[in-house]
């Protein structure tokens, strides 16, 4: 029993990690090491669901759904047809699927009403003192996580990443 | 050694779905897709008005995105920038190969598209204007 339970396990392990540990070879610019991709993927945030990670980074990075709380993401996924200024409508099926696996992983509590992620108290206070008026003309919008924080993309946030 | 294996069964099929999802979709014709809006147009395509189409500023839609210029390139061979930033592969063909060859795509990016910049649907003799124009460039 316990052999299967490695058996499994290791391949587990092996299947979530090896896309990761792949892509940081890929771009290995700081001669990152295997130990770190471990550590990445540990600590990432990035969505795990394949359909919400194709549909939702198709204009920006598929945020992180503990970003938001699920009251904001029911909100988000309510109003597609003006999505910020935009028309993000998706099909009824993909909508609901997209919906559930959000709200499923919300976990930080969000302000009422306030459906940005840039608008939440944590998102200011992490970034008021931060980011120069430099960076910020270069990002042009607090949607754009990825022109300063460069493994966005991976759920990844760290002030030096 | 017997009772590892289904769970090795279980594992490999796992292992697959997961390489199956990584698959690109399969990919359709362009000329069929094309062909598909031409039967439900009124008239033959009209590039030239499909160029209209791309550079021109609507009233109606939404108000962040008067134009398809707005987000995609100042002319289709140029890349284009979503709001949030995100790089847009040029529309025209001759920079972008795989454009139009997925009718759920087409079908999805009309959708959102023409209502918020035209504020309506396109029809289908704009849209293949539109596609035609895009093919050519």
């Amino acid at each position: 029993m316990n052999k299967t339970i490695v058996v499994l396990g290791s391949i587990m392990a092996l299947a979530i990690a090896a896309p990761l540990l792949t892509a940081q070879a890929d771009s290995d610019d700081h001669n990152r090491g295997i130990w770190r991709g471990i550590w990445q993927v540990a600590k990432s945030s990035a969505v795990t669901d394949p359909l919400t990670q194709q549909e939702c980074s198709e204009c920006h990075i598929a945020y992180p759904p503990r970003l938001l709380s699920a009251e904001a993401w029911k909100g988000v996924m309510g109003n597609l047809s003006n999505h910020f200024g935009e028309d993000a409508s998706l099909d009824a099926n993909t909508r609901q699927q997209i919906e559930t696996y959000l709200v499923g992983n919300a976990s930080r509590s969000s302000a009422p009403g306030k459906l940005r992620i840039s608008e939440q108290s944590w998102f200011i206070h992490e970034h008021q003192d931060e980011v120069s008026p430099r960076k910020f003309a270069q990002a042009k919008t607090w949607s754009n996580c990825q022109s300063c924080h460069k493994d966005a993309a991976k759920g990844l946030f760290d002030d030096d990443d | 050694m017997a009772s590892t294996r289904p769970v090795l069964i279980t594992s490999l099929a796992a292992i697959l779905m997961m390489v199956s999802l990584n698959t690109p979709a399969q990919a359709d014709s362009r000329a069929d897709i094309i062909n598909y809006f031409a039967a439900q147009a009124t008239g033959p395509a009209n590039p030239a008005k499909g160029a209209k189409l791309y550079s021109q500023a609507f009233n109606n839609g939404k108000p962040d995105t008067p134009s398809c210029t707005t987000c995609h390139g100042k002319t289709p061979k140029q890349e284009g920038q979503t709001r949030t930033g995100k790089t847009i592969a040029p529309m025209a063909v001759s920079q972008t190969p795989d454009r139009f060859t997925d009718l759920k795509k087409v079908n999805k990016w009309f959708g959102r598209n023409c209502k918020s910049v035209i504020g309506r649907e396109c029809t289908a003799q704009e849209k293949v204007d539109f596609l035609t124009y895009l093919s050519q460039q």
